[in-house]
Protein backbone atom coordinates (compact mmCIF):
# COMPACT_ATOMS: atom_id res chain seq x y z
CA UNK A 1 0.00 0.00 0.00
CA UNK A 2 1.46 3.06 -0.84
CA UNK A 3 2.14 6.45 1.54
CA UNK A 4 -1.28 8.45 0.15
CA UNK A 5 -3.42 5.23 0.19
CA UNK A 6 -2.59 4.76 3.45
CA UNK A 7 -3.30 8.23 4.95
CA UNK A 8 -6.56 8.40 2.96
CA UNK A 9 -7.53 5.14 4.61
CA UNK A 10 -6.39 7.00 8.01
CA UNK A 11 -8.51 9.96 7.67
CA UNK A 12 -11.33 8.30 5.89
CA UNK A 13 -11.62 6.54 9.14
CA UNK A 14 -11.39 9.40 11.35
CA UNK A 15 -13.91 10.81 9.51
CA UNK A 16 -16.42 8.00 9.75
CA UNK A 17 -16.38 7.59 12.86
CA UNK A 18 -17.59 11.44 13.62
CA UNK A 19 -20.52 10.60 11.10
CA UNK A 20 -19.07 12.78 7.94
CA UNK A 21 -19.51 10.67 5.07
CA UNK A 22 -19.07 13.67 2.74
CA UNK A 23 -16.06 13.10 0.10
CA UNK A 24 -12.95 14.14 1.03
CA UNK A 25 -10.24 15.54 -1.85
CA UNK A 26 -6.51 15.00 -0.90
CA UNK A 27 -6.09 18.81 -1.01
CA UNK A 28 -9.25 19.68 1.19
CA UNK A 29 -8.45 21.12 4.75
CA UNK A 30 -9.54 18.96 7.50
CA UNK A 31 -8.96 20.35 11.10
CA UNK A 32 -8.85 24.28 10.11
CA UNK A 33 -12.21 23.49 8.26
CA UNK A 34 -14.07 21.42 11.32
CA UNK A 35 -14.43 18.41 10.00
CA UNK A 36 -12.17 16.80 12.26
CA UNK A 37 -11.12 18.37 15.38
CA UNK A 38 -7.77 18.31 17.67
CA UNK A 39 -7.90 15.28 19.25
CA UNK A 40 -8.35 13.52 15.71
CA UNK A 41 -4.90 15.63 15.22
CA UNK A 42 -3.45 13.13 17.74
CA UNK A 43 -4.62 10.40 16.18
CA UNK A 44 -2.93 11.06 13.21
CA UNK A 45 0.28 12.33 14.72
CA UNK A 46 0.44 8.71 17.43
CA UNK A 47 -0.64 7.09 13.93
CA UNK A 48 2.26 8.87 12.20
CA UNK A 49 4.69 7.87 15.07
CA UNK A 50 3.66 4.54 14.94
CA UNK A 51 4.10 3.64 11.19
CA UNK A 52 6.61 5.80 9.93
CA UNK A 53 8.45 6.96 12.62
CA UNK A 54 7.83 10.28 12.86
CA UNK A 55 9.66 11.99 15.99
CA UNK A 56 7.68 15.36 16.33
CA UNK A 57 9.78 16.07 19.33
CA UNK A 58 12.51 16.93 16.22
CA UNK A 59 10.28 18.30 13.64
CA UNK A 60 7.46 20.41 16.53
CA UNK A 61 4.22 19.98 16.05
CA UNK A 62 2.42 21.74 13.54
CA UNK A 63 -1.24 21.20 12.99
CA UNK A 64 -1.27 23.10 10.21
CA UNK A 65 0.74 20.25 8.77
CA UNK A 66 -1.73 17.51 9.23
CA UNK A 67 -4.72 19.83 7.93
CA UNK A 68 -5.01 17.86 4.40
CA UNK A 69 -3.78 14.26 3.09
CA UNK A 70 -1.33 16.03 0.92
CA UNK A 71 -0.31 18.19 3.75
CA UNK A 72 0.59 14.67 5.61
CA UNK A 73 1.53 12.73 2.79
CA UNK A 74 4.76 15.83 2.42
CA UNK A 75 5.58 15.60 5.86
CA UNK A 76 5.86 11.90 5.41
CA UNK A 77 8.04 13.03 2.23
CA UNK A 78 10.34 15.19 3.77
CA UNK A 79 10.54 13.43 7.14
CA UNK A 80 12.04 10.91 5.14
CA UNK A 81 14.30 12.94 3.21
CA UNK A 82 15.30 14.48 6.43
CA UNK A 83 16.46 11.02 7.62
CA UNK B 1 -8.26 20.10 25.63
CA UNK B 2 -8.37 19.24 22.48
CA UNK B 3 -10.69 20.86 20.44
CA UNK B 4 -14.17 20.13 19.73
CA UNK B 5 -15.15 23.00 17.74
CA UNK B 6 -18.04 22.49 15.40
CA UNK B 7 -18.50 24.48 12.60
CA UNK B 8 -21.18 25.21 10.47
CA UNK B 9 -19.70 23.40 7.64
CA UNK B 10 -19.40 20.35 9.80
CA UNK B 11 -23.31 20.18 11.00
CA UNK B 12 -24.84 16.82 9.67
CA UNK B 13 -26.91 17.65 6.95
CA UNK B 14 -30.50 16.59 7.49
CA UNK B 15 -33.16 16.60 4.92
CA UNK B 16 -35.22 19.29 7.27
CA UNK B 17 -33.21 22.92 7.46
CA UNK B 18 -33.66 23.35 11.48
CA UNK B 19 -35.47 26.39 12.77
CA UNK B 20 -32.71 29.50 12.94
CA UNK B 21 -33.84 32.49 14.72
CA UNK B 22 -31.17 34.55 12.28
CA UNK B 23 -31.94 33.12 9.24
CA UNK B 24 -29.55 31.34 6.65
CA UNK B 25 -29.22 34.43 4.79
CA UNK B 26 -25.81 33.06 3.32
CA UNK B 27 -26.99 30.34 1.78
CA UNK B 28 -29.63 32.36 -0.08
CA UNK B 29 -28.20 32.81 -3.63
CA UNK B 30 -29.92 35.94 -4.54
CA UNK B 31 -28.36 37.12 -1.31
CA UNK B 32 -25.32 35.71 -2.24
CA UNK B 33 -24.98 37.30 -5.74
CA UNK B 34 -26.10 40.75 -4.37
CA UNK B 35 -23.80 40.61 -1.58
CA UNK B 36 -20.87 41.05 -4.16
CA UNK B 37 -22.03 44.03 -5.83
CA UNK B 38 -20.93 47.47 -5.18
CA UNK B 39 -24.85 48.01 -3.70
CA UNK B 40 -24.75 45.02 -1.82
CA UNK B 41 -21.05 45.38 -0.32
CA UNK B 42 -22.22 48.89 0.62
CA UNK B 43 -25.23 48.17 2.57
CA UNK B 44 -23.63 45.21 4.27
CA UNK B 45 -21.37 47.95 6.01
CA UNK B 46 -24.09 50.03 6.62
CA UNK B 47 -26.00 47.44 8.14
CA UNK B 48 -22.60 45.96 9.96
CA UNK B 49 -22.05 49.75 11.28
CA UNK B 50 -25.65 50.25 12.37
CA UNK B 51 -25.23 47.42 14.72
CA UNK B 52 -21.84 47.84 15.33
CA UNK B 53 -22.53 51.41 16.78
CA UNK B 54 -24.82 49.80 19.40
CA UNK B 55 -22.77 48.14 20.96
CA UNK B 56 -18.49 49.28 20.06
CA UNK B 57 -17.40 52.40 21.02
CA UNK B 58 -15.02 52.14 18.50
CA UNK B 59 -17.58 51.30 15.71
CA UNK B 60 -16.47 54.28 13.46
CA UNK B 61 -12.67 53.70 13.61
CA UNK B 62 -12.87 50.15 12.74
CA UNK B 63 -15.73 50.75 9.69
CA UNK B 64 -13.54 52.87 8.79
CA UNK B 65 -10.83 50.39 8.34
CA UNK B 66 -13.36 48.05 7.02
CA UNK B 67 -14.50 49.99 3.59
CA UNK B 68 -11.35 49.94 1.60
CA UNK B 69 -10.75 46.00 2.54
CA UNK B 70 -13.84 45.00 1.85
CA UNK B 71 -13.68 46.91 -1.70
CA UNK B 72 -9.88 45.30 -2.33
CA UNK B 73 -9.47 41.84 -1.25
CA UNK B 74 -6.59 41.47 -3.52
CA UNK B 75 -5.10 44.07 -0.93
CA UNK B 76 -6.47 42.47 2.25
CA UNK B 77 -3.44 41.48 4.10
CA UNK B 78 -1.56 44.75 3.48
CA UNK B 79 -4.78 46.63 4.58
CA UNK B 80 -5.09 44.79 7.48
CA UNK B 81 -1.76 45.61 8.10
CA UNK B 82 -2.44 49.26 7.54
CA UNK B 83 -5.43 49.09 9.92
CA UNK B 84 -3.29 47.61 12.52
CA UNK B 85 -0.95 50.23 12.25
CA UNK B 86 -3.50 52.90 12.18
CA UNK B 87 -4.98 51.61 15.80
CA UNK B 88 -1.51 50.79 17.02
CA UNK B 89 -0.67 54.75 16.43
CA UNK B 90 -3.63 56.60 17.23
CA UNK B 91 -5.88 54.03 19.49
CA UNK B 92 -3.24 51.91 21.72
CA UNK B 93 -5.23 50.58 24.72
CA UNK B 94 -3.83 47.45 25.06
CA UNK B 95 -0.33 48.27 27.17
CA UNK B 96 -1.34 48.89 30.52
CA UNK B 97 0.58 52.48 30.96
CA UNK B 98 -1.77 53.38 33.69
CA UNK B 99 0.61 50.41 35.66
CA UNK B 100 3.82 52.14 34.73
CA UNK B 101 2.38 55.64 35.38
CA UNK B 102 1.71 54.19 39.04
CA UNK B 103 5.63 52.76 39.16
CA UNK B 104 6.92 55.96 38.15
CA UNK B 105 5.24 57.94 40.31
CA UNK B 106 6.04 55.62 42.98
CA UNK B 107 9.71 56.02 42.38
CA UNK B 108 9.64 59.70 41.80
CA UNK B 109 11.00 59.27 38.61
CA UNK B 110 10.11 62.48 36.37
CA UNK B 111 9.38 60.61 32.93
CA UNK B 112 8.10 62.58 29.94
CA UNK B 113 5.17 59.91 28.93
CA UNK B 114 4.04 61.20 25.75
CA UNK B 115 7.59 61.13 24.61
CA UNK B 116 8.65 57.47 26.18
CA UNK B 117 5.00 55.37 24.27
CA UNK B 118 6.04 55.94 21.09
CA UNK B 119 9.55 55.14 21.67
CA UNK B 120 8.52 52.25 23.75
CA UNK B 121 6.21 50.80 21.31
CA UNK B 122 8.70 51.56 18.53
CA UNK B 123 11.70 49.83 20.55
CA UNK B 124 9.75 46.74 21.17
CA UNK B 125 8.14 46.28 17.50
CA UNK B 126 11.68 46.53 16.39
CA UNK B 127 12.77 43.90 18.98
CA UNK B 128 10.37 41.39 18.48
CA UNK B 129 10.52 41.64 14.78
CA UNK B 130 14.93 41.16 14.90
CA UNK B 131 13.89 37.96 16.79
CA UNK B 132 11.76 36.92 14.86
CA UNK B 133 13.69 37.26 11.89
CA UNK B 134 16.87 36.05 13.62
CA UNK B 135 14.90 32.53 15.43
CA UNK B 136 13.45 32.14 11.29
CA UNK B 137 16.86 32.88 9.53
CA UNK B 138 19.04 30.35 11.87
CA UNK B 139 16.19 28.01 13.28
CA UNK B 140 18.41 25.38 13.61
CA UNK B 141 20.91 27.07 15.69
CA UNK B 142 20.80 25.00 19.14
CA UNK B 143 20.09 28.12 21.06
CA UNK B 144 17.05 28.97 18.99
CA UNK B 145 15.64 25.60 18.74
CA UNK B 146 12.90 26.58 21.24
CA UNK B 147 12.41 30.07 20.47
CA UNK B 148 9.34 31.21 22.34
CA UNK B 149 10.60 29.00 25.66
CA UNK B 150 13.64 31.43 25.11
CA UNK B 151 11.49 34.41 24.65
CA UNK B 152 9.85 33.14 28.18
CA UNK B 153 13.31 33.24 29.38
CA UNK B 154 13.73 36.78 28.52
CA UNK B 155 10.70 38.21 29.58
CA UNK B 156 10.99 36.03 33.59
CA UNK B 157 14.68 38.07 33.24
CA UNK B 158 12.65 41.30 32.70
CA UNK B 159 10.38 40.77 35.27
CA UNK B 160 12.95 40.28 37.70
CA UNK B 161 15.17 42.87 36.42
CA UNK B 162 12.23 45.32 36.88
CA UNK B 163 11.55 43.99 40.70
CA UNK B 164 15.19 43.57 42.19
CA UNK B 165 17.99 45.48 40.09
CA UNK B 166 19.60 47.87 41.39
CA UNK B 167 18.55 50.80 38.68
CA UNK B 168 17.89 54.63 38.47
CA UNK B 169 14.04 55.35 39.21
CA UNK B 170 13.89 55.98 35.73
CA UNK B 171 15.58 53.16 35.21
CA UNK B 172 13.04 50.73 37.07
CA UNK B 173 10.38 53.05 35.18
CA UNK B 174 11.74 51.51 31.54
CA UNK B 175 12.12 48.24 32.83
CA UNK B 176 8.78 48.10 33.69
CA UNK B 177 7.55 49.57 30.61
CA UNK B 178 9.86 46.95 28.66
CA UNK B 179 7.53 43.90 30.84
CA UNK B 180 4.41 45.74 30.13
CA UNK B 181 4.89 46.35 26.82
CA UNK B 182 6.79 42.19 26.04
CA UNK B 183 3.80 41.30 28.22
CA UNK B 184 1.06 42.64 26.06
CA UNK B 185 2.99 40.94 22.63
CA UNK B 186 4.40 38.29 23.79
CA UNK B 187 1.66 35.74 22.24
CA UNK B 188 1.02 37.10 19.31
CA UNK B 189 5.40 37.04 18.75
CA UNK B 190 4.65 33.43 19.80
CA UNK B 191 2.23 32.87 16.86
CA UNK B 192 5.20 34.67 14.57
CA UNK B 193 7.17 31.95 15.85
CA UNK B 194 5.34 28.92 15.48
CA UNK B 195 4.74 29.50 11.86
CA UNK B 196 8.78 30.15 11.17
CA UNK B 197 8.99 26.96 9.68
CA UNK B 198 5.85 27.34 7.28
CA UNK B 199 6.96 26.67 3.44
CA UNK B 200 4.01 29.73 2.71
CA UNK B 201 5.18 31.56 5.86
CA UNK B 202 3.90 35.64 5.14
CA UNK B 203 6.57 38.05 5.08
CA UNK B 204 7.47 40.02 8.85
CA UNK B 205 5.21 42.61 7.86
CA UNK B 206 2.20 40.85 7.41
CA UNK B 207 3.04 38.63 10.31
CA UNK B 208 3.40 41.54 12.40
CA UNK B 209 0.21 43.13 10.64
CA UNK B 210 -2.01 40.63 13.02
CA UNK B 211 -0.24 41.19 16.11
CA UNK B 212 -3.23 42.94 17.86
CA UNK B 213 -4.63 43.47 14.95
CA UNK B 214 -7.77 46.17 14.52
CA UNK B 215 -10.31 43.98 15.15
CA UNK B 216 -9.20 43.20 18.29
CA UNK B 217 -10.31 46.41 18.74
CA UNK B 218 -13.88 45.33 18.87
CA UNK B 219 -13.50 44.21 22.61
CA UNK B 220 -10.61 43.84 25.10
CA UNK B 221 -8.54 40.94 25.08
CA UNK B 222 -5.06 39.96 25.31
CA UNK B 223 -6.03 36.76 23.43
CA UNK B 224 -4.50 36.64 19.56
CA UNK B 225 -8.43 36.16 18.59
CA UNK B 226 -8.40 34.30 15.85
CA UNK B 227 -4.66 32.97 16.47
CA UNK B 228 -1.75 34.34 14.22
CA UNK B 229 -1.51 34.40 10.83
CA UNK B 230 -0.78 31.05 9.90
CA UNK B 231 -4.38 30.50 10.56
CA UNK B 232 -5.64 33.80 8.86
CA UNK B 233 -3.69 32.73 5.53
CA UNK B 234 -5.72 29.42 5.55
CA UNK B 235 -9.31 30.79 6.46
CA UNK B 236 -9.12 33.65 3.72
CA UNK B 237 -12.09 34.01 1.59
CA UNK B 238 -10.46 33.68 -1.85
CA UNK B 239 -13.45 34.34 -4.02
CA UNK B 240 -16.07 36.95 -4.60
CA UNK B 241 -18.72 34.55 -3.38
CA UNK B 242 -16.65 33.50 -0.41
CA UNK B 243 -16.15 36.56 0.64
CA UNK B 244 -19.52 37.50 0.49
CA UNK B 245 -21.00 34.78 2.39
CA UNK B 246 -18.10 35.28 5.24
CA UNK B 247 -19.39 39.14 5.13
CA UNK B 248 -23.31 38.15 5.73
CA UNK B 249 -21.77 35.45 8.67
CA UNK B 250 -20.09 38.43 10.09
CA UNK B 251 -23.09 40.39 9.97
CA UNK B 252 -25.37 37.63 11.31
CA UNK B 253 -22.84 36.95 14.32
CA UNK B 254 -22.68 40.75 15.16
CA UNK B 255 -26.46 40.40 15.74
CA UNK B 256 -26.32 37.24 17.53
CA UNK B 257 -23.75 38.79 19.61
CA UNK B 258 -26.55 41.99 19.89
CA UNK B 259 -29.56 39.52 21.41
CA UNK B 260 -27.07 37.87 23.55
CA UNK B 261 -26.70 42.00 24.53
CA UNK B 262 -29.99 41.83 25.31
CA UNK B 263 -30.11 38.58 27.21
CA UNK B 264 -27.35 39.79 29.55
CA UNK B 265 -29.38 43.07 30.05
CA UNK B 266 -32.60 40.79 31.12
CA UNK B 267 -30.78 38.49 33.32
CA UNK B 268 -29.26 41.42 35.22
CA UNK B 269 -32.41 43.04 35.32
CA UNK B 270 -34.29 40.25 36.30
CA UNK B 271 -31.52 38.91 39.03
CA UNK B 272 -30.56 42.48 40.24
CA UNK B 273 -33.44 44.68 39.92
CA UNK B 274 -36.57 42.06 40.59
CA UNK B 275 -35.37 39.42 42.86
CA UNK B 276 -32.92 42.05 44.60
CA UNK B 277 -30.11 38.99 44.13
CA UNK B 278 -26.50 40.32 45.02
CA UNK B 279 -23.49 40.05 42.63
CA UNK B 280 -21.46 37.42 43.80
CA UNK B 281 -18.63 40.19 44.68
CA UNK B 282 -21.44 41.66 46.75
CA UNK B 283 -21.95 38.23 48.46
CA UNK B 284 -18.30 37.58 48.54
CA UNK B 285 -17.39 40.64 50.73
CA UNK B 286 -20.65 39.73 53.24
CA UNK B 287 -18.91 36.15 53.67
CA UNK B 288 -15.37 37.87 54.20
CA UNK B 289 -17.07 40.40 57.09
CA UNK B 290 -18.70 37.03 58.66
CA UNK B 291 -22.46 38.75 57.93
CA UNK B 292 -23.07 36.02 54.75
CA UNK B 293 -26.49 36.39 52.80
CA UNK B 294 -28.68 33.09 52.95
CA UNK B 295 -27.56 30.22 51.30
CA UNK B 296 -30.12 30.54 48.24
CA UNK B 297 -28.72 33.92 47.33
CA UNK B 298 -25.16 33.16 47.41
CA UNK B 299 -26.34 30.01 45.15
CA UNK B 300 -28.14 32.36 42.74
CA UNK B 301 -25.44 35.02 42.95
CA UNK B 302 -23.28 32.68 41.66
CA UNK B 303 -25.09 31.04 38.99
CA UNK B 304 -26.12 34.51 38.06
CA UNK B 305 -22.57 35.68 37.86
CA UNK B 306 -21.29 32.18 35.84
CA UNK B 307 -23.73 33.02 33.65
CA UNK B 308 -23.60 36.86 33.17
CA UNK B 309 -19.56 36.07 32.51
CA UNK B 310 -20.66 33.49 29.95
CA UNK B 311 -22.66 35.80 28.15
CA UNK B 312 -19.76 38.49 28.18
CA UNK B 313 -17.95 36.34 27.05
CA UNK B 314 -19.67 35.28 24.16
CA UNK B 315 -20.79 38.46 23.65
CA UNK B 316 -17.20 40.05 23.55
CA UNK B 317 -15.70 37.58 21.62
CA UNK B 318 -18.25 37.36 18.78
CA UNK B 319 -17.67 40.91 18.12
CA UNK B 320 -14.17 40.62 17.27
CA UNK B 321 -15.03 37.85 15.48
CA UNK B 322 -17.44 39.42 13.10
CA UNK B 323 -15.58 42.39 12.46
CA UNK B 324 -12.73 39.66 11.42
CA UNK B 325 -15.32 38.25 9.19
CA UNK B 326 -15.96 41.26 7.87
CA UNK B 327 -12.22 41.85 6.57
CA UNK B 328 -12.72 38.32 4.86
CA UNK B 329 -11.96 35.73 7.66
CA UNK B 330 -13.93 32.41 8.01
CA UNK B 331 -12.69 32.31 11.85
CA UNK B 332 -15.37 30.19 13.81
CA UNK B 333 -16.93 32.05 16.76
CA UNK B 334 -14.95 32.22 19.77
CA UNK B 335 -18.17 30.89 22.04
CA UNK B 336 -20.31 28.16 20.42
CA UNK B 337 -22.87 26.36 22.10
CA UNK B 338 -21.66 25.42 25.22
CA UNK B 339 -24.69 24.21 26.49
CA UNK B 340 -24.98 21.71 23.91
CA UNK B 341 -21.66 20.46 25.52
CA UNK B 342 -21.89 17.24 27.60
CA UNK B 343 -18.59 17.13 29.03
CA UNK B 344 -16.30 19.57 31.27
CA UNK B 345 -13.46 18.92 28.06
CA UNK B 346 -16.27 19.74 25.66
CA UNK B 347 -17.63 23.23 27.44
CA UNK B 348 -13.91 24.08 27.70
CA UNK B 349 -13.75 23.98 24.04
CA UNK B 350 -16.79 25.54 22.76
CA UNK B 351 -16.57 28.51 25.98
CA UNK B 352 -13.56 30.43 24.92
CA UNK B 353 -12.37 28.55 21.34
CA UNK B 354 -9.28 31.30 20.86
CA UNK B 355 -7.79 31.08 24.21
CA UNK B 356 -8.07 27.04 24.76
CA UNK B 357 -6.30 27.07 20.82
CA UNK B 358 -3.49 29.39 22.26
CA UNK B 359 -2.70 26.77 25.14
CA UNK B 360 -3.02 23.73 22.48
CA UNK B 361 -0.80 25.40 20.73
CA UNK B 362 1.65 26.82 22.82
CA UNK B 363 1.29 24.56 25.40
CA UNK B 364 -0.53 21.06 24.49
CA UNK B 365 1.37 20.05 21.17
CA UNK B 366 4.88 20.30 22.32
CA UNK B 367 4.65 18.80 25.78
CA UNK B 368 2.02 16.00 23.57
CA UNK B 369 5.52 15.99 21.23
CA UNK B 370 7.98 15.16 24.15
CA UNK B 371 6.40 13.72 27.03
CA UNK B 372 5.61 10.22 28.04
CA UNK B 373 5.64 8.85 24.07
CA UNK B 374 5.29 5.55 25.49
CA UNK B 375 2.55 5.74 27.45
CA UNK B 376 -0.60 6.93 25.06
CA UNK B 377 -3.27 7.78 28.00
CA UNK B 378 -0.61 9.25 30.37
CA UNK B 379 1.09 11.47 27.17
CA UNK B 380 -2.23 13.06 26.36
CA UNK B 381 -3.20 13.86 30.84
CA UNK B 382 0.00 15.16 30.81
CA UNK B 383 -0.29 17.53 28.12
CA UNK B 384 -3.45 18.22 28.70
CA UNK B 385 -2.67 19.56 32.55
CA UNK B 386 0.39 21.51 30.91
CA UNK B 387 -2.04 23.57 28.78
CA UNK B 388 -4.75 24.24 30.61
CA UNK B 389 -3.15 24.45 34.51
CA UNK B 390 0.08 25.52 33.51
CA UNK B 391 -0.74 27.34 30.32
CA UNK B 392 -3.43 29.09 31.91
CA UNK B 393 -1.30 29.85 34.92
CA UNK B 394 1.04 31.66 32.98
CA UNK B 395 -1.52 33.19 30.36
CA UNK B 396 -3.07 34.73 32.94
CA UNK B 397 0.32 35.60 35.34
CA UNK B 398 1.78 37.93 32.32
CA UNK B 399 -1.46 39.06 31.78
CA UNK B 400 -2.00 40.76 35.09
CA UNK B 401 1.96 41.32 35.72
CA UNK B 402 0.77 44.99 37.44
CA UNK B 403 0.19 42.79 40.76
CA UNK B 404 4.08 42.17 40.55
CA UNK B 405 4.72 45.96 40.52
CA UNK B 406 2.42 46.55 42.65
CA UNK B 407 2.37 44.13 45.80
CA UNK B 408 5.99 42.65 44.57
CA UNK B 409 6.91 39.45 43.17
CA UNK B 410 6.65 37.06 46.37
CA UNK B 411 3.21 38.62 47.47
CA UNK B 412 2.26 38.19 43.48
CA UNK B 413 2.97 34.88 43.68
CA UNK B 414 1.49 33.94 46.77
CA UNK B 415 -1.40 35.68 46.44
CA UNK B 416 -1.78 33.61 43.22
CA UNK B 417 -2.92 30.88 44.54
CA UNK B 418 -6.44 30.78 44.58
CA UNK B 419 -6.32 30.87 40.33
CA UNK B 420 -3.49 28.54 40.49
CA UNK B 421 -5.90 26.08 42.67
CA UNK B 422 -8.54 26.67 39.64
CA UNK B 423 -6.05 26.18 37.29
CA UNK B 424 -5.21 23.07 39.07
CA UNK B 425 -9.11 21.50 38.83
CA UNK B 426 -9.59 22.80 35.71
CA UNK B 427 -6.45 20.79 34.12
CA UNK B 428 -7.11 17.38 35.76
CA UNK B 429 -10.55 17.34 34.69
CA UNK B 430 -10.55 18.04 31.78
CA UNK B 431 -7.78 15.38 31.67
CA UNK B 432 -10.08 12.61 33.02
CA UNK B 433 -13.08 13.83 31.28
CA UNK B 434 -10.73 13.75 27.91
CA UNK B 435 -10.17 10.03 28.74
CA UNK B 436 -13.09 9.12 29.89
CA UNK B 437 -14.57 10.45 26.76
CA UNK B 438 -13.69 7.95 24.81
CA UNK B 439 -15.20 5.00 26.42
CA UNK B 440 -18.57 7.18 26.85
CA UNK B 441 -21.18 5.25 24.20
CA UNK B 442 -22.73 8.25 21.76
CA UNK B 443 -26.46 6.94 21.95
CA UNK B 444 -28.47 6.41 24.59
CA UNK B 445 -31.58 7.66 26.87
CA UNK B 446 -31.34 11.47 26.54
CA UNK B 447 -31.56 11.66 30.51
CA UNK B 448 -29.15 9.59 30.74
CA UNK B 449 -27.03 11.05 27.74
CA UNK B 450 -27.91 14.68 27.65
CA UNK B 451 -29.42 16.12 30.45
CA UNK B 452 -27.34 14.45 33.62
CA UNK B 453 -24.21 15.27 32.41
CA UNK B 454 -24.90 18.37 31.05
CA UNK B 455 -25.91 19.30 34.43
CA UNK B 456 -23.36 17.66 36.21
CA UNK B 457 -20.73 19.68 33.60
CA UNK B 458 -22.40 23.03 34.32
CA UNK B 459 -22.60 22.51 38.04
CA UNK B 460 -18.71 21.87 38.30
CA UNK B 461 -17.61 24.89 35.92
CA UNK B 462 -20.37 26.46 38.15
CA UNK B 463 -18.67 25.69 41.75
CA UNK B 464 -15.17 26.41 39.91
CA UNK B 465 -15.97 29.87 38.99
CA UNK B 466 -15.69 30.83 42.68
CA UNK B 467 -12.09 30.54 42.33
CA UNK B 468 -11.73 32.37 38.94
CA UNK B 469 -10.33 35.02 40.96
CA UNK B 470 -7.36 37.40 39.61
CA UNK B 471 -6.73 39.37 42.60
CA UNK B 472 -4.19 39.02 44.73
CA UNK B 473 -5.45 39.82 48.78
CA UNK B 474 -8.38 37.40 49.04
CA UNK B 475 -6.82 33.98 50.81
CA UNK B 476 -8.06 30.65 49.26
CA UNK B 477 -9.54 29.75 52.56
CA UNK B 478 -12.26 32.31 52.31
CA UNK B 479 -13.04 31.11 48.45
CA UNK B 480 -13.20 27.61 50.44
CA UNK B 481 -15.69 29.12 53.61
CA UNK B 482 -17.33 30.39 50.44
CA UNK B 483 -18.06 27.22 48.54
CA UNK B 484 -18.69 25.35 52.02
CA UNK B 485 -21.29 27.71 53.19
CA UNK B 486 -23.42 26.80 49.49
CA UNK B 487 -24.25 23.65 50.91
CA UNK B 488 -24.54 24.92 54.61
CA UNK B 489 -20.91 23.52 56.51
CA UNK B 490 -20.30 27.37 57.31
Amino acid sequence: MDVRTDVRGLVKSLLDKKGDSRAVNDGDSLIVSGRLESIDALEIAFFLEERYGIDFAQIGFDQERLDSVDEIVSLIADTRVGT
Amino acid sequence: MSGAMVSAAAAPVSGRAPWRLIPAFETQPEIVRLAQTVPGKLALLAIFAALFRLQCPNWLGLCGVLVPIAFLPKYRRILVTCGTLYWLLFHNTWCDWTMVRKVAEREGARVDFPLLMPIAVGALLAFAAGYCWIATRWRTARLLHRPILLLALCYSMLVLGACYAHVTHAGRVYLWTAVTMLGSYFWFIGYTLLDRNSRDRDALPLQMGVWFPFWIAASVSLTPIPKGAAYLRRIEARTPEDLAVTQIKGVKLLLWSLLLGVVLAVLRAVMHTWLHVPSLEEAFARSLARQPYSRYFEWASLIGDFLETLLLFSILGNSVIACCRMAGFRAFRNTYRPFRARTIAEFWNRYYYYFKELLVEFFFYPAFARYFKRHRRVRVFFATFCAATLGNMAFHFIRDIHYVAELGLGQALIGFDVYSFQCLVLGIAIGISQLRAKKRPKNGPWLREHALPTTWMLGFFCLLHIFNYFGRTIPIGEHFRFLFSLFGFC
